[in-house]
Parts: structure tokens; sequence; C-alpha cells
């Protein structure tokens, strides 16, 4: 691959303009697999130096970067806490440390990848992404959006939340893309349930985590309804690593799992 | 484009195409201990410490380290070298040919967990793949390694 | 012993650490050429035209090369003996292309991206033809994929290019039909492996120039040195005298670097230019256009009695070598050859079958070749049959097992390509393997499983498996021991170091015999202007044959030694002692030193010097139990292997952490075939979709949980030091024995490989009545 060009913009302002004023220019948020999914670039524009790896507390979210590695992530100090480590799980399950020290948050974001672990754990998460010009976006509407926008990402945002969150990957060796994943949140009764690798991108199921979220307190019986309700909303299907009627298997058996880690303590399960 | 890279404590200055990667330059600048695997950031062969941690070099475009520390095998001699003695004594070490980047990561882990438990050192090198050791000695004498103090 | 058996450190092991230039690629002389190749995008076409012009004409370009500048000369890659047992169906370039990925078109450049904007512009009109991609429908169908008429065998091989077959055997002892009818019980099962890659970490990689004398000097990551400048002579039609071939480290074999693969383009592009070029492969070629582990489907069928007496074995074997017939009839025939005398006391045996040519990514040589294949079938088979016998497996193998003081007919009868070579088994520790694998995975409370939590069963299970050590009559090597002023040797071998480490075992071998320690052997392996003959790193062959060639040299220096001390002490040669660094006699004493500084500087002058040299004459073979322990998820089918024992007799291990070394990564590389490893091939085409490290997974530090691995005590009296080989007997249980441990665990017998979750899943459902089975 060869790349022609080389933007190199001072501000954030200068690289959405660079941007939008060339649509096939590419961001470079950290590259890891540039040579598997690229060929011949005309114009690069490298978003260093901008300040967008800062990872920034406030009182009711944390704003990270997108060019926040996925390493500083996985162990930023309220991160790597944040629903019980859920969301660092997602990152340290995407290949290895070297990968995961030029990997970014907002590449992954911007990837929308299918088999994407970040996806589904930010989806989890109710991350919210900001944009250079347009209108902050959910991570869910955003990766539902019927018109596609082109613009910089800026950060991703996550509310802080006292809850409790399991991330799940499933994959045939540990640097193997998932089979599924999922990542569900429970946050005082409220819950989030993500689905990814299906093997379409990462969705929530919505209905199901809606209808557990009306009842207080829930018992195993609800949660077995809400997995067949997240089964039933939630499409499926068939590519190399795994036939659709595996992945309903796998995915009733790991949801199952997953919320009843988050509903009940050790002895109830 | 010229990128000025501090390459194991010394200042460089290469004059790279844009599109150049920091495996590509450094080899052509003569630091032959990097090496190719996979080029899809797969197999942690290429690595290299970029201010200190690991990355991997193939995909990492050249004028992306302007300023900062790049650190090769070359430039942790010692280090190696006890990390060599500890492969040699569990027979850890075969082709040879990902151990350069291995002993860097190893380093780098080190610098962050010295005292790494095993499974901290498996997650830790998990994208080091190799296919000739089966990993176990390896973990052995990693251990070792980390254990050794100054 | 005072050197051999111990567990040095190896030679090279920390230099290689500290990063220095070692390997192919960091010799390619300065200002090479970039060399690239065009592949064939389709299965099966032949190339109407081919226009070069416009490559040729972009600044920067040295050459473009295409099957019109070449002799048409077929030959094999093989990286065999001569005259070779694999067809003779492959030319440099050819107006045919076979599989996605075979060559087009050479092109060199000044750098990179001038080769790849010379590949660019090449415009290629092929005509299609309709490619044949099912290894079952690949005999007699009406598109023939070895149409010339240059293809042909070297001696018979079953080669019959017309029906697609590469090669075909058969041979039986008894009368199997009859003595299965006897039969209490008959099991009759098809076992099918896949197109494992070797994933050597160092991609396949060669540069060429010529030297001062203006000869052709090569430096590749090659297993065979001699073999690969004999090919390169005969396939280019250029002097032999005129090639020297260098291997330098070499980042990992395993059989991928056997046979040919960027050292014939090298040579090609830089006898045209005479200028120095580099080719080295790209993860993705090595993948697509290098070589694989030939895919078999194997029908096994077993009869024994009640009592659990095994009467008869019944193997018929279907291999795919894809585009070209590299090892077609050998990995076959080790298909039978090293797995069936396992079970030497049956009545009647028979084994047959075809190697059929697709289009394919060829198969090559592969750890193991053959023997894993045949291995999965097999031990597969017997606890099938355990299980209809309602019989123990190890109780099983051990009364049907061969013994020490044992053999089998098969061994007179099978060779490699020829016939076979009569053995008795000299050492074989199966029994002490059995049991002590059993004790380390504690089969009685393991086998055959037992809950260990909601929903997870943990279980056991074993298979056995021998190998060989080289090819008798065959594999020859030789070593030069010679002495320097001071008193420290050269080690000169042909043997090929390719990461194993023969380097330091072999001059472990030869500081034993000379009395010496390891510092005072300067090891160089494998140059071939410089280094004796050797055949290569290849069939388990470099402890046995290699450290027999060694050990010979040795203490023949050794009582040259002794004959010129002795002259010095004014004695005979019997009335000295020699301890490795003093002569010891009535008459005086005289370091090694001393006599080698005397004999290079001062009285009697001359180099000493021996060259000796080893072929087989037979081929013993090491034995091994493996013990898997899994745990299997009851609702998912998710496994985790959470140990796997191996008990090895490979007789002495001249290095007790080497051999280790090479038993574990043998297993884990049959973990990965077993578990995880599994080309995809597109559906139209046939090309190799996963051809990268991202989507073919081979093993990692996570998937490995414990290896637990030991050695019988064991002593071969035809090996050096009482050594058989290692290289390979790893590699050879983990199909089976996982296959056994998940059937133990959740009665789901899974016989086509990778045995992936999904499988176990699929059949736990059949078996609970909630799925059908499929065709």
């Amino acid at each position: 691959m060869r790349i022609e060009t080389i933007l190199k913009p001072a501000s954030l302002e200068d690289a959405y303009k660079a941007i939008a004023a060339d649509k096939n220019a590419v961001m470079f948020a950290g590259g890891a697999w540039i040579k598997l999914t690229l060929k011949d670039i005309a114009t690069a524009v490298i978003l260093d130096g901008l300040g967008l790896e800062r990872i920034a507390v406030g009182d009711k979210t944390v704003e990270i970067g997108a060019l926040a590695t996925l390493n500083d992530v996985a162990t930023h100090p309220v991160l790597s806490g944040l629903y019980g480590g859920m969301i660092a799980e997602s990152c340290r399950r995407v290949m290895g440390i070297n990968v995961q020290n030029v990997a970014t948050l907002g590449g992954s974001v911007m990837g929308g990848y299918a088999f994407s672990d970040i996806l589904t754990a930010l989806l989890a998460a109710d991350a919210t992404l900001r944009f250079q010009k347009h209108e902050p976006m959910k991570l869910a509407e955003y990766l539902q959006r019927k018109v596609n926008f082109r613009d910089l990402l800026v950060a991703i945002s996550i509310p802080l939340k006292n809850g409790r969150g399991v991330f799940r990957k499933i994959a045939r060796t540990r640097l193997d893309f998932a089979i599924l994943n999922l990542a569900v949140t429970n946050v005082n009764g409220l819950y989030l349930i993500a689905v990814g690798a299906r093997p379409g991108v990462a969705r929530l199921a919505t209905l199901a985590a809606d209808r557990l979220n009306e009842i207080h307190p829930v018992s195993v019986f609800d949660i077995e309804k809400a997995v067949a309700d997240a089964l039933a909303e939630l499409d499926f299907g068939s590519n190399n690593r795994a036939a659709e009627d595996y992945r309903r298997a796998l995915a009733r058996v790991h949801l199952l799992r997953a919320l009843k880690e988050v509903t009940f303590d050790d002895r109830q399960r | 484009m010229i990128v000025n890279v501090d390459v194991n404590g010394r200042l460089r200055s290469f004059d790279v195409p844009p599109g150049a990667f920091l495996l590509d330059v450094l080899r052509e600048a003569g630091y032959l201990s990097i090496r190719r695997g996979c080029d899809t950031t797969s197999c942690g062969i290429c690595t290299v410490l970029l201010d200190g941690k690991p990355v991997p070099s193939c995909s990492y475009l050249a004028i992306r380290a302007e300023g900062r520390k790049v650190t090769t095998v070359e430039g942790i001699p010692e280090e190696a070298a006890k990390l060599a003695r500890h492969f040699g004594e569990e027979g850890a070490d075969q082709c040879g040919y990902c151990n350069p980047s291995l002993a860097l990561a190893v380093y780098a882990l080190k610098q962050t967990r010295p005292k790494a438990t095993d499974e901290e050192i498996r997650l830790w090198l998990v994208g080091n793949l190799c296919r000739c050791s089966g990993y176990q000695s390896q973990l052995v004498a990693i251990k070792r390694y980390l254990e050794e103090r100054p | 012993m005072n050197v051999v058996n111990k567990p040095l450190a190896s030679l090279d092991g920390k230099a290689l650490m500290m990063g220095r230039p070692a390997y192919t690629d960091d010799f390619a002389a300065p200002q090479s050429l970039v060399v690239k190749v065009l592949r064939s995008p389709h299965p099966f076409a032949r190339i109407v035209s081919i226009e070069t012009d416009e490559a040729r004409a972009i600044k920067g370009v040295a050459c473009v090369l295409t099957h019109k500048d070449f002799k048409r000369i077929s030959f094999t890659r093989a990286g065999q003996g001569y005259p070779e047992p694999s067809p003779h169906d492959k030319f440099v370039l050819d107006e045919y292309v076979r599989y996605v990925g075979d060559e087009v078109a050479i092109v060199a450049g000044v750098d990179s991206s001038t080769a790849e904007a010379a590949l660019a512009a090449i415009k290629v009109k092929y005509e299609l033809l309709t490619h044949v991609l099912d290894m079952e429908t690949a005999v007699g169908n009406p598109s023939v994929i070895h149409p010339e008429p240059e293809a042909r065998e070297m001696f018979p091989i079953g080669f019959e290019p017309k029906k697609n077959i590469a090669a075909a055997y058969k041979m039986n002892v008894g009368d199997v039909d009859a003595v299965l009818k006897k039969c209490d019980v008959v099991v009759k099962q098809t076992y099918r492996t896949t197109a494992q890659a070797h994933v050597a970490m160092e991609p396949h990689a060669a540069n060429a120039r010529f030297d001062h004398q203006n000869r052709l000097v090569i430096y590749a990551t090659t297993q065979t040195p001699v073999h690969v400048r004999r090919i390169i002579s005969q396939a280019l039609a250029y002097p032999i005298a005129n090639i020297r071939v260098i291997k330098p480290r070499v980042g990992g074999g395993f059989g991928g670097k056997q046979a040919i693969a960027a050292e014939l383009i090298v040579a090609a592009v830089a006898i045209r230019t005479g200028l120095p070029c580099r080719y080295a492969f790209t993860r993705k070629e090595v993948f697509e256009s290098s070589y694989s582990r030939h895919p078999m489907n194997i029908e096994m069928t077993l009869g024994a009695m009640k009592d659990g007496t095994l009467k008869a074995i019944d193997c018929k074997v279907l291999s795919d070598t894809g585009a070209y017939g590299e090892h077609a009839l050998t990995v076959f025939m080790v298909t039978g050859s090293k797995v069936l005398p396992l079970y030497n006391k049956v009545e009647a045996v028979r084994f047959a079958g075809t190697v059929v040519y697709t289009n394919h990514t060829p198969a090559g040589a592969y750890r193991g070749y053959g023997a894993i294949q045949g291995n999965f079938a097999l031990e597969s088979a017997v606890d099938e049959l355990c299980a209809a016998l309602k019989c123990d497996p190890l109780a099983f193998r051990r009364k049907n097992m061969i013994r020490e003081g044992e053999t089998s007919p098969i061994f007179a009868i099978m060779g490699e390509g020829t016939e076979g070579t009569a053995m008795t088994m000299e050492t074989c520790k199966l029994p002490f393997c059995v049991d002590r694998g059993a004790d380390l995975s504690d089969w009685a409370h393991n086998h055959p499983r037992r809950i260990v939590a909601k929903n997870r069963v943990r279980a056991v299970g074993m298979a056995i498996a021998m190998q060989g050590s080289g090819i008798p009559l065959i594999d020859m090597a030789s070593a030069t021991v010679k002495l320097n002023d001071d008193g420290f040797y050269n080690l000169l071998v042909g043997a090929t170091d390719i990461g194993q480490k023969s380097d330091t075992i072999l001059a472990q071998i030869a500081a034993e015999a000379l009395g010496t320690t390891l510092e005072k052997i300067v090891v160089t392996s494998s140059d071939t202007d410089v280094t004796p003959f050797d055949t290569g790193a290849y069939a388990s062959s470099t402890t046995y044959v290699s450290g027999n060639a060694v050990l010979k040299a040795a203490t023949k220096m050794k009582e040259t030694l002794v004959a010129e001390a002795a002259q010095v002490l004014g004695t005979t040669r019997d009335q000295v002692a020699f301890d490795g660094s003093t002569f010891v006699a009535e008459t005086g004493r005289l370091t090694l030193k001393d006599l080698s500084n005397r004999l290079f500087y001062n009285h009697d002058q001359k180099q000493l010097s021996v060259t000796e040299s080893f072929c087989g004459h037979k081929s013993p073979p090491p034995f091994m139990a493996g013990f898997a322990t899994v745990e299997v998820d009851l609702e998912t089918g998710e496994v985790d292997l959470v140990d796997y024992v191996s008990v090895v007799d490979c007789g002495t291990t001249i290095n007790p952490k080497l051999a280790q070394g090479q038993v574990e990564g043998g297993i884990v590389q049959g973990i990965g075939m077993t578990l995880f490893e599994e080309p995809v091939y597109g559906k139209a085409d046939g090309k190799t979709v996963n051809s990268d490290l991202l989507s073919y997974k081979i093993p990692t530090r996570l998937e490995i949980r414990k290896l637990t691995t030991e050695f019988a005590i064991s002593y071969e009296e035809s090996g050096p030091y009482g050594a058989k080989s290692v290289a390979e007997i790893g590699i050879d249980t983990p199909p089976a024995a996982i296959a056994n441990a998940i059937y133990n665990a959740v009665g789901v017998r899974v016989r086509t490989l990778p045995i992936t979750p999904e499988k176990i899943w699929r059949g736990m459902q059949i078996r609970a009545g909630k799925m059908e089975e499929s065709k």
C-alpha cells in the first residue's frame, strides 16, 4: 500500500476541514490493521498532537478522547473499575498488548467492525459520541443510523454510574475475532443488554431490557424471559466462524449467565 | 518527509516516503533485530518499544514517531542477555526469530509489572506468537528473569 | 557422560536474543533488487497472452520474466534425495496456472514500490478451465490438472496424471476380509483432516548475488541446502558447480521449508540480470503459495474379538496433494508405515489409497507428515472399538501394542516411496509411557469423566504414537571435525539447524566423543561450499543420522589425536590415555594445546581433519503416549485443554531441555491442528480465504495451560549415545487423544478436524434428540 500525502493538522478545526474537504481522506486513528483493510491512500490525516488522547473524568461522565488507546482505557483508574471492569475487559480482549497500545477507542467506533468487542461494551455502558461538528449522538443510534455523515469524532462520553457489568467474548483463541460477544449492565435495576458479532455489528436488545426494567425485584424466571426476548429481537446469522443456530445457543447460555451475574450475589446464582 | 526519532538513545533523522512504516525504516537503517512476521499486527515479531511501550512497527507510520523514543533490542543488550540466560537454561529458545521482540515485550513488562503472575505474563505476551516452543518453557524462563533483582 | 544428556544452553540463543543479524533477509546484498511475483487469481487457467512491455518500461524495473523466458524443464520442488519419489510436474513458470496463488510472472525492481508498479502493469489474458476442488471427485474428473506431456515419475509411484492421480499404493499382510468376518466386533469409520499451515514465524525468503568468482551465492530459508542447489541447477539448466547455497539461521521450518519456494525465483532473476536481488514472501504468500499439510480422508476398519484382541486393520486413504505432487506418495505411505505397526499382533492388515491432484494450494512436508493423519484415524478408531467392546482403552493398548524385541511385517514392506527395511524394536518403552502417563494425568480419577462444576465436566483421553529416525538407506549425513591451533575444533555439518537447535546437540555429541567441552566446538551449518553433504533436516533424521556421522567423525578424530600424541611421546597409541585435554603415557605427558600448536607450527606440520558419513540401515522409532485432560461446557461445547501429558521414549535425550522443547513444540502444533487451525477455501475458486494470522489461528500462550513432559529411560544401541529422534513424535497424538477426551467428556465423537465447540455442541444436541444428524 502507498500513501501519497500526509496532513498533520494543527487544530481540531483544521482536521475537520481536511476530512470535510476530501471525502477520500483517511483519518489515522491507530493503524492496527491498516495493511489488511486499505489499499492505496491519496491523503492520510494524522490526528496526533491535538489532545485527542486525553481521558477526562467529570462529575457525571468520563470523556474518552477518540485517540485514547485501548491500553489507556484498560489501565485508567476510573475506567478500569467502571461496571466491574467491563469496558477495560473488552479492550483487553482485542489482540495483545502491542495492538492495545496503538489501537484507539475512536478507531474502534469509527471502524464500526461487526466483530468489534469494544462497541458491544460501549453500548452496554450507554456511550455517547461527541463530534467536531455534528450534535452528540448515542452510540446505539450512530450504529443504526440511516444517513451517513462525515465528521471528526472527538470523544466518547460514558455516564459515570454505579452499576454492575459483565463483558463476554466467545472466540476460538485469545487472539481470534469473536464468534459472539455480549455485554450487560445493571444500574439499580435498569439493564442494558448488548450483543455483537452475531455476526452483524453490535446491537442493544432494547425490548428485552425495557421489560426487565419494569420488574422489581428480578427473578431467575424474569431473566430467562429476558434472554428469550433478546434472542427474539436480535438477528443472528452464519459465517465462517459459526452457524446461526450455534450463535443463538451461545447467546442463550452466556446472556443468561451474564444477567445472573449482574443481578444476583454469588450465593443466589 | 524528515522524521526525527531517538533510537536507542541516539537521535536519528530519516528521510522517508509519507507512507513508510517504522519497521521498514528501521530495518533499512540497519536495525536488523526487528523483523517481519505477518504485516497484520497479529504476531508480535515486529514489536519495538515506543516511549517504553510495545507497539507493532509493521503498521506504525514512521512519521508518527516524530520526537519519540524508539527502543529496539540493540538498545537493551544487558537485559536481552539476562533473559537469554534464562531461556538457555530452560531450553525455551528455538528458532529465535521472535526472541528480540519477545525480549522487548518482557522488558516492558518488567518496567510495568515486575511482580507479574503467570496469568499476567501470558496476557501481556499473548500477542507475541511462538510456533516452536509450546510456550511453557518460555513462561518459566520469563518468570526467572522477572524474579532476578539487580 | 559429561556433555551429552545435559541441559546445556544452546550455542546461538544469546546472540539471537540480542538481535544479531542472522536470518536470510538480514544478509541480502546492499542495493538488492526487490523481487515480487504476479500470482494467479484463478484456480485453473491457461495463459492465453501475457503483455509485459509496459511493465518493462517502468523506470527502475530490472526484469520481468514469464513462462516464455524459461526452457520447458519439468522438475519437483519437493526437496528430496535423487531420484525423487515425487512426480516432476512443475515448471519454473508455466502457461498453465493450477491454483489461486500459482506463479504467473516474476518482476524485479529497484525498490518495493517499483516492483509493485511492474506487477500492476502486466496484462494477462486467461482461458479459464474447469477446476477441481473436491478430492472425492478428482479421480477420473474430465478436467485434467496435469495434461502436459513433460509431467513424469522418476520411478513407479502410481502416477496417472490423466486421472488426476499423483501417486497410489497398496499392500496387505494376510487376508483382511476373511479375518474381519471372524471378528466379534468390527468398527468402521471415516476420519478427515485438514490442510494445516506450518506458520513458521519467519516467512520464506531468499536472496542472491554473484560473488568475486562470479559464482551464484544464494542465502535461503531452507531445510535442504544440497537439494536446493541440485534443483536450481536442474530447473534453470545452470551449472551446479557455480551455485553456492547458504542456510543462515532459519526462523522455523516444520517441513514447510523442505521444498523450494523463493530460491529458484531469486536465482532466475540474478542469472538474468547479473544483479543482487531479494525476495521475501508476504505472510499471505506463505499461506496461499507455499505448502500445507496434505488433507486426508481416512477410512479405518478395525476388527477384534470379545476378549479385546485386535485381529485386523484395514486403512484406506484419500489424500489431496493440491496442484503439485510434492511429497504426494511419501506422506501418504507414512500414514500407514509409521502408524499401523503400533498394533503389530494383528493377523491381517491392509493399506491402500490414492493421492489426487486438485486446484488447491499444494501440500508438502509438514512435521509428523502422514503419521498425524493416520494416528488420528487409528487411535480414534481404537477408542471407538474399546467403547464397542466395553474395554478400558489402556488395557486394550497394553494387550495389543508393539513391544520391545518385537517387529511388524510392515517395516519390511513399506518405506517412504520405496520398499521398507525389516527391523526389530531394540528399544520400545511404550508400556512405561502408558503407565506413567496414566499416573501423571490422574487417569484413575479423571477417566472417563467427572463433574467439576455446574455444566462442566473434566475428562481424560489418550493415544499412543510412533515415528522414525531418518529414512534408512536413503538419508545420508556427514560431518567434518577439524583441529585448530590451541586445541579447539571446528565441526562442519551439512545438517540443517532450522531452529531445532541441532547445531547445539551435534556439538554436544562431538564434545562428548572428544572428551572436551562445548566451548571448544565451533559449529558451522550449512553452506554447500563449506560443509559436507547432508540430505537435510527432515524425516526426524538429524539427531540419529547426522548425530551418528558426528559421533563417527569425532571418535576418529580422537583416535587420530592419540596416534599423533603417541608419536610425540615415543610410544604406541594403546599406551596413551587421553581425557580430552591431556595425553598421558608412561613416557610422558602432553596437552592437546601443545600437541595442536606443535602440529601447526613446529614439527611434522599438518592439518588434522576427519570427515565421516552415516547412512542408517534402520530407522528406530521413538514412541510416546499422550494424555489430554479437557474440560467441556455441557451447554455450549466450549473446550479448555487443562493439561497435556507426554511421556516419550526417544532413547537418550542428547539435551533434555531441548528435547523437551521439541516435544512440547510438536504437542502445541498438534493441539492447534486439533482444536483451532482450519484453512477456509473460497467455495467458487478454492482460494485460501484465511491467509493471514488474524483469521488463521494458531494456539496462543493463553490456550496452553499446562504441558507435562517426561522421558522414559531408554538407550538405543544404534543411535549416538543411545539417542533416537524427537522432532516429530510430539505432534502425532493430540488429535486422537483430544478427540478421545472429548468423547469421554460428553459422548460426542468428532471425526473431522478441527474439533470445534460448535461440532461438539451439535453432537450433544443430536445425542439429546434435539437435532437430526446431517448427512
